[in-house]
């Protein structure tokens, strides 16, 4: 019994301590790094000192960082709600598809991520740009007097989250709709309910968990993506990635810096509790 | 039937934690039989199946192929191979591969491979799928290809876990004879798990009936069905007749008296036989008659409460005035007592089977602890 | 045949409706990528309007070896990191399928992470990291930080389809006398080969498109494409790097084509073999 035990304990461990130890390096280590940094201070020459704060988290509530707050949230809660009322028809009609026609859709929604976002994002300025395309051709027929100055607004920073991150949201929710028992809704429809009733009544809380996948995987992103902000909104509209990403890179405050990500972790940690408490699968924010 | 033993199982006992799902188990399969472990879902038989083939490993006991254990044997090193229930064919591979699969692990010669695969194909009727994929097959053309696959390697025994247990009920029959005299004419040792009684009773030379992880009975067809010894292997083979009896005076011819809650009958006269000693009495339902008029010895009385049309003959219910229920079945074209009347019922005294009841059983045990574990043994080697 | 009246009307309407909203989905998400496409073919090097066909861009980025070293590094990145998380989250995710042990639950949790947390917060972590252990930035801290956040969308995939693996076929493989290993190779990994490729695009897909990790996993010995044009933004892109974007997507598109056709044929085969076998 002892030789076949041990065959199986080596088995095991060839297959796990690669991502054992991976994850325990590359992520745990990190992290716990982060959050014994973002208690520290420090000195003149940006080097952290060990000395026990509070202080990188009260800086969250100077006015300057608290609307960098609220304006983070608002381009993300802007975001999200466009990439659902987007995001579920287009799931609905991808998951009622033929099979041919849904891997065809599937194929097309993925297909421009192979093209980096930052070209794509770069794109959308020459589009909508003072100078772009579209004003234009709204000049050139006359229907604006004076080019519309959409680029490098609140807007256009909104735009182009809900253009990085719409797949995110119509996948998880295809897959929930896909699953869902056709006789549900056909016992629905014979127990007398019109099709906007089944709909409200049955599909909508029965997909709410893919939905609720969907809003994990556009909104958190969203509070984050700097480069979005800095493309589209140029430096107009300031996010919580960008505070994030000068303490890194430019004012070397990495004990701040690693505050704001503590309260990032935190907000994403409460969203996905919500989640799993609702019925969530953690493995369906992965799975695509 | 005195072959060797080939596969032994001597105290082996199985927890899944805290779950004792075999229990104290000692088997012993003897070279070239059809031996069947009969029971409901849940018995233990494939856990011991598994056991055998190496996919579990007892929590104690031991287990023996040729007489050599098999504790420190991978599945891949043991003798024995497996038709599995789902079949398990390898989705990714053709009939051919799937069946040259075991040949080609061990290295054997590639024209060895081609003729043993052609060989086990033309047993098992499959000539000609040899390019298909699994999931181009029947549910049948697959059980085909899932045993020709087991026996090409020649193993000492065939461990078979439901392998009809997906098919349905022609295709099923089919298969049983199919499988019994391809059992016969390899002369291979096969042990079958099944809860389908009927299966078992078909196509084994001997039956191991289990429950809740113990061994009840194990026996030829003949004697598991006409002698139960337990009253879980009188109950879940066919259907029985069973009442509790206290023997209260031996008749000529072997019979005995016995006395019930709701009348007297007779059956054979335990050995020893003691007066006021209870019993259960078993009594198959094509076994059990009726009459207009009492027959001797018998004082059971009732009233005709089901009469059931049923192809091949008629089930009747006779209700007892105590509140027993008793099934007679009366092959068709023989005259069956009509609902509401009332009748007397009897049976041959030898077709009633004794059973031990739970108080002798525990008395046997009593008997056994008291002489020691190595009195067992030489008791039955005398 | 007619369809029958309302319900008939209703339903067209219906799918008209849906085919018109996917359509202009679709456009939403590819307005970006003719924009590139046709741009890189104008004889302006502003890409505000259209002036006139040109292959001119296509010659310049030939000669434009930063940006090609660039794309050559990404693909490096991309390739190395889809390569390592492929294979260590293949054996994690069949380790665990096979497998309960202590522990468990832990590697779950830590793999979730990255999935959930902001991109940002896991870059400023591998950044600190990479500092504290004095590993040099560059392609190499890059691979290290992709393989990280890819291994988790690589153990998902392949656990989705492990999911519907009948563990006998397993047992199966080592009943008839194969070790774990053969079993491992020889059964197991071909099966769930499919899984294996999904996880594998989705961790290439993810890591190529990625910028924000890489932009703080980046150092001195070499910068990935995206990287590049982000620095070029102020400036103002050029158009030789519309043309590469075109090229990309170009290969991208046949790639793509090709694979879709050779499944579909694979179904198409299989279907009409197993109407033959039913017979």
């Amino acid at each position: 019994m002892k030789r076949a035990k041990k065959k199986e304990l080596i088995s095991l461990l060839a297959m796990v301590s690669p991502v054992s130890f991976w994850m325990a390096l590359l992520i745990a280590l990190p992290l716990i790094y982060i959050l014994g940094i973002s208690f520290c201070g420090t000195d003149e020459a940006h080097n952290i000192v060990l000395s026990p704060t509070l202080r990188n988290y009260a800086r969250i509530f100077d006015p300057a960082i608290a609307g960098i707050y609220l304006n983070s949230l608002s381009v993300a809660g802007l975001a999200t709600i466009f990439a659902i009322l987007i995001g579920y028809p287009f799931a609905a009609i991808m998951a009622n598809a033929k099979p041919f026609s849904k891997t065809l859709m599937y194929v097309a929604l993925m297909l421009p991520f192979w093209t980096n976002c930052v070209i794509r994002l770069y794109a959308w300025r020459t589009i909508l740009g003072s100078n772009g395309t579209l004003n234009f051709i709204l000049l050139k027929l006359g229907l604006i007097s004076k080019p519309l100055e959409i680029m490098f607004t609140r807007g256009a920073v909104v735009l182009g989250m809900v253009y990085t991150l719409l797949p995110f949201m119509v996948m998880p929710i295809s897959t929930v709709l896909e699953k869902l028992d056709r006789g549900l809704l056909e016992a629905s429809s014979d127990l007398g309910a019109r099709p906007a009733t089944t709909f409200l009544r049955v599909t909508l809380p029965l997909s709410a968990p893919g939905v609720f996948a969907g809003v994990i995987m556009v909104f958190i992103p969203a509070l984050g993506f700097f480069f979005v902000s800095d493309l589209m909104g140029g430096g107009t509209s300031q996010l919580i990635g960008n505070l994030v990403e000068r303490q890194f890179k430019e004012s070397f405050n990495w004990p701040f810096g690693a505050a704001l990500s503590v309260l990032l972790i935190a907000a994403t940690l409460i969203l996905v509790r919500l989640y799993t408490a609702s019925g969530g699968q953690l493995d369906d924010l992965g799975a695509m | 039937m005195s072959r060797d033993p080939i596969v032994e199982l001597a105290g082996v006992n199985k927890f899944y934690g805290e779950n004792h799902v075999v229990k104290n188990l000692d088997l012993c399969v003897r070279e070239g039989e059809f031996l069947s472990m009969l029971g409901p879902s849940g018995c233990g038989k494939t856990t011991t199946l598994r056991m055998i083939a190496g996919f579990e490993r007892q929590t104690d006991g031991l287990i023996t192929v040729e007489g050599e254990s098999v504790e420190e044997k991978e599945p891949y090193e043991r003798s024995v191979n497996t038709v599995f229930q789902s079949y398990a064919l390898f989705p990714h591979m053709n009939v051919f591969d799937n069946v040259a699969y075991g040949l080609k692990v061990k290295k054997e010669s590639k024209a060895g491979i081609k003729s043993r695969v052609d060989s086990a194909l033309s047993l098992v009727r499959m000539q000609g799928y040899e390019k298909r994929r699994p999931a181009q097959l029947s549910g049948g053309q697959r059980q085909r290809i899932a045993i020709a696959r087991a026996v090409v390697n020649n193993p000492k025994v065939l461990l078979l876990d439901e392998p009809l247990g997906a098919l349905d009920m022609k295709l099923r029959r089919q298969m049983q004879l199919e499988l019994k005299n391809l059992q016969k004419s390899l002369g291979i040792t096969f042990l079958y798990v099944t809860h389908d009684q009927e299966e078992a009773l078909m196509m084994s030379d001997r039956i191991a009936v289990m429950s809740g992880g113990v061994l009840e009975q194990i026996g030829t067809p003949k004697e598991i069905y006409e002698k139960p010894r337990t009253r879980f292997a009188a109950d879940f083979i066919g259907e029985a007749n069973m009442f509790e009896a206290v023997a209260r005076e031996k008749r000529s011819g072997g019979a005995a008296l016995f006395e019930l809650e709701s009348g007297t009958i007779l059956a054979g006269a335990p050995e020893p036989f003691v007066p006021g000693e209870m019993h259960y009495i078993s009594v198959r339902p094509e076994k059990t008659l009726f009459s207009s008029a009492p027959q001797d010895g018998f004082t059971l009385h009732g009233a005709v409460i089901e009469h059931i049309y049923a192809g091949s003959g008629i089930k009747c219910v006779i209700l007892l005035p105590g509140g027993q229920e008793i099934k007679i079945n009366v092959p068709a074209g023989f005259p069956a007592p009509e609902a509401g009347s009332a009748v007397h019922v009897y049976w041959k005294p030898g077709d009633a089977a004794l059973i031990h009841s739970d108080s002798s059983a525990i008395h046997n045990t009593i008997k056994n602890v008291d002489l020691g574990k190595y009195a067992g043994v030489g008791h039955e080697e005398s | 045949m007619k369809a029958p009246g309302k319900r008939g009307r209703r339903e067209r309407i219906k799918n008209s409706v849906s085919r018109i909203f996917a359509g202009l989905v679709y456009l939403f998400l590819y307005i970006p990528i003719a924009v590139v496409v046709l741009f890189s073919f104008n004889t302006s090097r502003r890409n505000i309007v259209f002036e006139g066909f040109t292959l001119n861009w296509y010659k310049e980025l030939t000669k434009n070896t930063a940006l090609l070293e660039a794309f050559r590094n990404t693909l490096i990145v991309s390739g190395t990191s889809t390569v390592i998380a492929t294979a260590v989250g293949t054996l994690a995710a069949i380790g665990m399928f096979r497998h309960k042990f202590k522990g468990r639950s832990l590697i779950d949790a830590l793999l979730y992470i990255p999935v959930v947390i902001p991109e940002i917060v896991l870059g400023i972590a591998l950044l600190s990291v990479f500092s504290i252990a004095r590993i040099p930035l560059g392609l190499g801290s890059m691979i290290l930080a992709h393989t990280t956040f890819c291994i988790p969308f690589v153990v998902f995939t392949v656990r989705a389809r492990l999911a519907g693996f009948d563990k006998s076929i397993e047992e199966a493989a080592m009943d008839l006398g194969a070790n774990r290993v053969k079993v491992l190779f020889g059964i197991t990994l071909p099966i769930i080969a499919p899984g294996i490729a999904s996880g594998a695009i989705l961790a290439f897909t993810l890591s190529i498109d990625d910028i924000v990790i890489s932009y703080f996993a980046t150092g001195p010995s070499g910068t990935t494409l995206p990287l590049k044009i982000m620095e070029q933004v102020r400036a103002g892109v050029k158009p030789d790097v519309y043309a590469l974007s075109a090229v990309i997507m170009l290969v991208t598109f046949l790639g793509v084509l090709g694979s879709q056709i050779i499944a579909y044929r694979g179904a198409k085969k299989m279907a009409l073999a197993k109407d033959k076998g039913d017979l």
